[in-house]
C-alpha cells in the first residue's frame, strides 16, 4: 500500500492541479463549499508524504538512495541531448511532504472561518490547491530543473496571495515588491543552475551530488554554490534580500502561516540540504552562508522586539529563524537545519494561525490596541502560549531541542556567530513574551467585540499545538529520515540555552507588566534606537535610494529617449508611410471594371509589343552604344 | 495560319466589347465572344500544329477540349445570367456604370 502510493508520488502535483483549476472554473457556483474540493489537495500530499515515511523505514533508510525514481527526456531535439525531469522520493522528500500537507491542511480548515466573509473565497481556495501543488513539485522533483519550476511556481502563487486584496494599493505594491525581490535571488539561481550544467552536463540529483560534483575544481564549485546560496536567500529573506517578507504580511494571515512561515520561505534551507554534496565540497560558500545566517538571525531579531504590529513580530521573527537554520546549513550541520525547519514549521504556523484567529477576533493588527485576550478567547491564548514558549525555546517544547542543536553546531564551527545566535535567542525570548503580553495580558484597549472564532478556527490550533510541544523528542526519527543519526544533547550549551529562553522571558514579563504603557515607557526611554529598530534600521528607505530610484530613472530615460523618439518613430512613421500612399492610391481604384478591364488589356499590348520588338531595341541600343564607343 | 488571325480578331472584338458596352448583357455576349476565340484557336491547332513539332497530338483530344470549353462556357454565362437577374432586382438598372460598389 505504501509502496504503491510512493510510486505514485506525482499525484501530490497532479491532485493540486486539477483541484485548482476546477476550483477556479466551477468554484463560484459552489460558493463556501469550494473549500471541500480543495481540502483534498493537501489531504493527497500529507497521505503520499506519511506513505514514503513508513516505506523510508521499511527500506532500512539508507543514506543516498532513492525509494523511486522516475524521470523522462525532455527538450531533447535536432540532435541535443536534452535533460531530464521527473519525481524521486527519498526520506528527506517523504518529511517536506508530511509538512506541506499537514500545515496546508490546517491552513485549509483554518481559512474556512476566517475567509467565510470574502467575496474571492473560491479565487483563494484555488490558489492554495495551486500553491500545494507547486510546493509539492518543487520537493518531489529528481533535479534542479524540476526544482526550479516549482520554485517559480511557488513564487508566483505567492505574489498571487500577497496582493490577494488587489484593490488596496498596499497589497498590490507588497505583491509587486516580493516578486521583484525574490527575482533578484532566482536569477542567481539560475545562473548557479546554468554554471552546474555547463560544468557536468546533468542536472539530476543522482549523478549531479554524485560524480558531477567530485569532477568539478573548487573555484567553479563555490562560485555554484554561491550562486544557490543566492536564490536561497532571496527565497528565504536572507540579509539583504529580506526586505519583502515584512511586507508580504499584507495578504490573509493563514496565507502568511502557510507561504510565508512554514513553506514556501524554508524552500531556501530545503534547497541546500537537497543539494548538500555541493555544499560539502565548498568550505568558502559555507562561511558566508553561515555569516549572513547568523547576522540575519540577530539583526531581524532586534527589529522585531520594536514593531507593533503582530504580524510584523512574526515576520522579523521568521526572518530571524530562517537565519538560525543557515548558521545550521553554513556550519555543516544540514541535519540540524532541517529538524529547525520542521518544528519551526509547527510552532511558527500555529503562532500565525494565532494571530490570525485574533486579528479576526478583534479587528486590528496593532499590539497596542489588544490585551487581555486571554479571557475572551482562551483557546487561542492557551495555543499561543505553547507556541510562544516553543519560539522561545523553553523545554520541553519543539523550539527548545531544534534551537539547541542548531547553537551547538555552530559552536563547534565559529564561536563568534554561536554568541551571536545566543543573543538572539535572548531577544527572541523578549519579543515573543512582549507580544504576549501586550495582546494576551491586562486590560483590552480596543474597540470592538473581541469574540473567539467558530470550530474551523479552533481545532487547526489544537492540531498544530501538539507538534508544536512534542516534535522535540522525534529529533531522532527525522535524524534518520534524512539517513543520519541523531545526537543527544549537550548539558552544557542546553543550561546556557534554558537560562537564555529564561532571561528573555523574565525580562520582557517585567519589562511589558503594565502593557500598553509600557511600550509607551519604552519609546522614552530607548529615545532614537527604538524608532530606528521599528522602521528596520531604514534598510527598505537605503534599498529605494540606492537602487530603485536609480534604476527607475534610468528606465525613465530609456522610456524618454529610446521608446518614445527611436523605437516609437520608427513604428509610427511606418504607419504614416502606409496610410499617406494608401489614401493616394485610393483614387486609382474607382471601381468601374471597364475602366479595370482597359487597363489590364492595354498592360497586355504593351507586354506584346515589348515581346515582339524587344530583340530589335537591343539590337539599336548596341547600335548607339557602339556610336558612343566610336567617339 | 488563317485561324490565328481570326482567333486574334474574335479575341480584340470580344475585349473591346467588354471594355465598350454599357450594359451588362452586352459585356456577358463580348465574354463569350472572347471565349469562343479560344475554341476557335484549339480547334484549328488540332489539325495543323503536327507538322511543325513532329509530335501529332491526338485531335479527337484537342476536340474534346474544345467540347468542354463549349460547356463551360455554357455553364458560366447561366452563372451570369442568373447574378444579372439578381442585380438587376436589387438595382433595377443593368447599365455597368450603376455598379460601382468596389469603389475605394
Amino acid at each position: 500500500m505504501a509502496d504503491t502510493l510512493v510510486r505514485l508520488a506525482w499525484i501530490t502535483c497532479a491532485v493540486p492541479f486539477a483541484v485548482a483549476a476546477l476550483v477556479a472554473l466551477f468554484g463560484r457556483r459552489l460558493g463556501r463549499l469550494a473549500s471541500i474540493p480543495s481540502l483534498l489537495s493537501p489531504l493527497v500530499v500529507l497521505g503520499v508524504g506519511i506513505a514514503g515515511v513508513l516505506a523510508w523505514f521499511d527500506s532500512g533508510a539508507v543514506a543516498g538512495t532513492w525509494l523511486v525514481e522516475s524521470s523522462a527526456r525532455w527538450l531533447s531535439f535536432a540532435g541535443a541531448p536534452g535533460m531530464n525531469v521527473g519525481f524521486a522520493v527519498d526520506g528527506m522528500t517523504a518529511l517536506m511532504l508530511v509538512v506541506v500537507g499537514f500545515v496546508a491542511s490546517m491552513v485549509m480548515i483554518f481559512s474556512i472561518g476566517y475567509m467565510s466573509e470574502d467575496e474571492g473565497f473560491n479565487r483563494y481556495y484555488a490558489l492554495l490547491s495551486l500553491f500545494t501543488g507547486s510546493m509539492s513539485l518543487l520537493v518531489i522533483a529528481d533535479g534542479l530543473l524540476g526544482l526550479f519550476m516549482g520554485w517559480e511556481l511557488v513564487g508566483a502563487c505567492s505574489y498571487l496571495l500577497i496582493g490577494f486584496w488587489y484593490h488596496k494599493p498596499s497589497a498590490a505594491a507588497a505583491a509587486i515588491k516580493a516578486f521583484l525581490t525574490t527575482r533578484v535571488g532566482d536569477v542567481g539561481l539560475l545562473l548557479g543552475i546554468a554554471l552546474l550544467w555547463n560544468a557536468t552536463h546533468t542536472l539530476g540529483y543522482r549523478e549531479l551530488l554524485g560524480a558531477g560534483v567530485h569532477g568539478m575544481d573548487t573555484a567553479a564549485l563555490t562560485t555554484a554554490a554561491l550562486l544557490l546560496f543566492v536564490g536561497a536567500a532571496g527565497k528565504s529573506a536572507q540579509f539583504p534580500l529580506h526586505i519583502w517578507l515584512p511586507d508580504a504580511m499584507e495578504g490573509p494571515t493563514p496565507v502568511s502561516a502557510l507561504i510565508h512561515a512554514a513553506t514556501m520561505v524554508a524552500a531556501g534551507v530545503f534547497l541546500i540540504a537537497r543539494t548538500w554534496p555541493l555544499f560539502e565540497a565548498a568550505p568558502a560558500a559555507r562561511m558566508v552562508i553561515l555569516a549572513i545566517g547568523a547576522f540575519t538571525a540577530l539583526a531581524a531579531a532586534t527589529i522585531a522586539v520594536a514593531q507593533t504590529d503582530i504580524k510584523k513580530v512574526l515576520a522579523y521573527s521568521t526572518i530571524s529563524q530562517l537565519g538560525f537554520m543557515f548558521a545550521a546549513l553554513g556550519a555543516g550541520a544540514w541535519v540540524v537545519a532541517l529538524f529547525h525547519l520542521v518544528t519551526h514549521a509547527a510552532f511558527k504556523a500555529l503562532l500565525f494561525l494565532g494571530s490570525g484567529s485574533v486579528i479576526h477576533g478583534t479587528g486590528t493588527q496593532d499590539m497596542r490596541e489588544m490585551g487581555g485576550l486571554s479571557k475572551s478567547m482562551p483557546y487561542t491564548a492557551v495555543t499561543w502560549f505553547i507556541g510562544a514558549a516553543a519560539l522561545a525555546g523553553v523545554p520541553p517544547l519543539a523550539g527548545f531541542f531544534s534551537k539547541d542543536e542548531v547553537v551547538r553546531a555552530v559552536w563547534e564551527a565559529q564561536p563568534v556567530a554561536a554568541v551571536a545566535l545566543l543573543l538572539a535567542s535572548l531577544l527572541t525570548a523578549f519579543y515573543i513574551t512582549r507580544a504576549t503580553r501586550l495582546t494576551f495580558f491586562g486590560t483590552y484597549r480596543g474597540h470592538h467585540h473581541a469574540h473567539e472564532g467558530g470550530w474551523s478556527m479552533r481545532a487547526p490550533l489544537i492540531a498544530l499545538a501538539v507538534p508544536a510541544a512534542l516534535m522535540g523528542f522525534a529529533a531522532g526519527p527525522i535524524a534518520r529520515l534524512l539517513g543520519e543519526h541523531g545526537e543527544s544533547l549537550d548539558p552544557v550549551i542546553a543550561s546556557i540555552s534554558v537560562l537564555v529562553a529564561v532571561s528573555g522571558i523574565a525580562a520582557g514579563w517585567l519589562v511589558y507588566r503594565d502593557g500598553a504603557a509600557a511600550e509607551v515607557a519604552m519609546e522614552g526611554r530607548m529615545g532614537a534606537l527604538w524608532p530606528v529598530l521599528r522602521g528596520a534600521y531604514g534598510f527598505d528607505a537605503l534599498v529605494s535610494r540606492g537602487i530603485i530610484v536609480p534604476v527607475v530613472a534610468s528606465a525613465t530615460a530609456l522610456y524618454r529617449y529610446v521608446d518614445r523618439i527611436v523605437i516609437d518613430g520608427a513604428a509610427e512613421g511606418v504607419a504614416w508611410l502606409a496610410r499617406k500612399s494608401g489614401s493616394g492610391l485610393r483614387r486609382v481604384q474607382y471601381g468601374d471594371a471597364q475602366w479595370y478591364t482597359a487597363l489590364l488589356g492595354s498592360g497586355m499590348v504593351i507586354l506584346f509589343v515589348l515581346t515582339l520588338i524587344g530583340p530589335q531595341l537591343t539590337r539599336w541600343l548596341s547600335v548607339l552604344n557602339w556610336f558612343a564607343a566610336g567617339r | 495560319m488563317n485561324f490565328v488571325i481570326l482567333a486574334c480578331a474574335l479575341f480584340a472584338l470580344g475585349l473591346y466589347g467588354v471594355m465598350s458596352r454599357r450594359d451588362i448583357i452586352g459585356v456577358l455576349a463580348s465574354v463569350e465572344v472572347m471565349l469562343g476565340s479560344g475554341t476557335v484557336l484549339l480547334v484549328g491547332l488540332s489539325s495543323s500544329m503536327t507538322a511543325a513539332s513532329g509530335v501529332r497530338p491526338d485531335p479527337g483530344a484537342l476536340g474534346a477540349i474544345g467540347v468542354l470549353i463549349i460547356v463551360v462556357a455554357a455553364a458560366e454565362a447561366a452563372v451570369g445570367l442568373a447574378v444579372l437577374v439578381s442585380v438587376a432586382r436589387i438595382l433595377h438598372t443593368t447599365q455597368v456604370d450603376g455598379l460601382m460598389e468596389v469603389k475605394g
